[in-house]
């Protein structure tokens, strides 16, 4: 069904219409909350959060990208959930074994097609990129997440976090460079290939 | 070398590799990467930070988001309620099917024949234009008895067939005046019979007279409207031979018997208690959903 009906009759209180958008945007919602708040339980919670406030937001929709409205009620969301745990400091949910020791690549994570030095380089990576993430100010991350993460261009991105278009311009350069000073700690852990193009690319 | 970029010269390349600067300003730094050797590494490890942050998986969600009514402080939907009225209305309707069936076997069923009853009772305003019909009836057939007794034998047969030729219509006139009304239908039949006979004395030896006596007056007596209007629908023109012919017609034609109202009510009570049934099955399920 099309979009626009669902989202009327969402409003108009159908909740099995709701769940139909929820169906369709909760990977995107919580792949934002996970890169934002870096830990897969808050960003649960975050993301089941923002859509339970976006059904109840569902009447201040005003019409325009709906992705946009989402990431908008996410991004506040995340906001609630890393306040709450700068009050709270939780410990981060890592999988570990029997032992209670932390398991490098959990079953679940294991894509079969990767061989296990493939895996490892790549768990190493994506975590690298985490942390260094996580590292940036709320502000910087929700920027670079939301562009290079998301894809939005930047006035979506100013929309989304009501700023001004400069200061995302600004916040993007000011993220990036911090985390190339970050990467380039983990420099080698950065695929060689994919630097030999960028190089070439120059 | 990359500490002399400028912070502003950041913020153009930043934008640069997201193609979100205008032309002109885009045509500005190719023109400074083309000269500038610090710019073009600068860009490159700009490529490279923004490619690792693209490269991180896409990652799907552990586990569905979709709401509850409970999660959102809705009340469940009105389900349960409407399943116990759907499935009360079942029970109620299949209880009074049944009473109306017992009723019927027996013999409550008799209301069935009010139909016929109620429509026979329209048909006495009828009856006196049937009576008055058949006066002028009797008096025209005389008349041709007297012109007739003038003439001479021969040329008595024409003014016969004429005077039949005018009873017949009046008798399909009179037949039509009262469709409901099988015993004063039948009444009249044999008074205009008795009539067209006296004024056909002399033309009897045409034995025109025996064939009009063979008109369906020994039909049993119908008792219902259209069996009567079906057998009284003479043709126009229709002389002894069409008659005799005509005399088939009740047994051939069958016209559909209309529903008593005992089984409109038992249909419809049938019905209510099939479709109350199946919106209480339907509820119930959307209830253990």
């Amino acid at each position: 069904m099309d979009e626009s009906v669902l989202i009327k009759n969402a409003r108009a209180g159908d909740l099995e219409a709701f769940n139909r958008l929820v169906l369709v945007y909760q990977d995107m919602l919580y792949n934002q909350a996970y890169r934002v708040i870096g830990e897969p339980g808050a960003a649960e919670d975050a993301a089941q959060e923002a859509f339970i406030s976006a059904f109840r937001k569902l009447h201040t929709y005003r019409g325009g990208s709906f992705k946009s409205w989402l990431l908008r009620i996410v991004t506040n969301a995340c906001y609630d959930e890393l306040r709450r745990r700068k009050r709270k400091p939780v410990a981060p949910l890592e999988p570990q074994n029997e032992d209670g020791e932390e398991i490098e690549s959990a079953s679940w994570m294991v894509d079969p097609g990767e061989s296990p030095e493939e895996r490892l380089q790549r768990r190493e990576l994506e975590g690298a990129i985490q942390r260094c993430l996580d590292k940036l100010s709320t502000e910087f991350r929700m920027v670079v997440v939301l562009v290079d993460v998301q894809g939005l261009d930047y006035a979506e991105v100013a929309k989304v976090l009501e700023t001004p278009l400069g200061t995302i311009k600004s916040r993007l350069a000011r993220a990036r460079h911090r985390m190339q000073d970050c990467l380039r700690e983990f420099r080698e852990l950065l695929p060689f290939a994919f630097r030999l193009k960028e190089e070439a690319s120059v | 070398m990359k500490e002399q970029i400028s912070r502003r010269d950041w913020e153009l390349l930043s934008a640069y590799v997201d193609n979100q600067l205008s032309e002109r300003e885009r045509a500005r730094v190719d023109a400074r990467l083309g000269k500038e050797l610090n710019l073009r590494e600068a860009l490159g490890d700009l490529r490279v930070t923004r490619a690792a942050v693209k490269s991180l998986p896409k990652l799907r969600a552990p586990r569905n988001f979709t709401l509850t009514p409970e999660m959102v402080g809705q009340k469940p939907q009105g389900s349960p309620r409407l399943f116990a009225t759907f499935r009360l209305a079942s029970v109620l309707s299949t209880v009074l099917l049944v009473m109306v069936m017992l009723g019927d076997l027996i013999g409550f069923g008799r209301v069935g024949m009010m139909p016929a009853q109620e429509m026979a009772a329209p048909a006495a305003p009828m009856e006196m234009e049937a009576i008055e019909a058949d006066e002028e009836l009797e008096t025209t057939a005389k008349e041709a008895e007297a012109d007739a007794a003038k003439l001479e034998p021969d040329e008595a047969a024409q003014p016969q067939a004429e005077a039949e030729e005018e009873a017949q219509p009046q008798t399909e006139a009179l037949a039509e005046a009262a469709p409901e009304d099988s015993v004063e239908a039948e009444s009249v039949e044999k008074e205009t019979e008795m009539a067209t006979e006296r004024g056909m004395e002399e033309a009897e030896a045409a034995g025109e007279g025996e064939t009009y006596a063979a008109e369906p007056t020994m039909q049993p007596a119908p008792t219902l409207g259209p069996n009567l209007e079906a057998q009284t629908s003479v043709p126009q023109g229709g002389l002894s031979d069409d008659l005799a012919v005509d005399s088939d017609i009740p047994q051939a034609v069958t016209a559909p018997k209309p529903l008593s109202l005992v089984r409109i009510i038992e249909i419809s009570l049938g019905v209510i208690a099939i479709v109350t049934g199946v919106a209480a099955i339907y509820f119930r399920r959307r209830k253990h959903q």
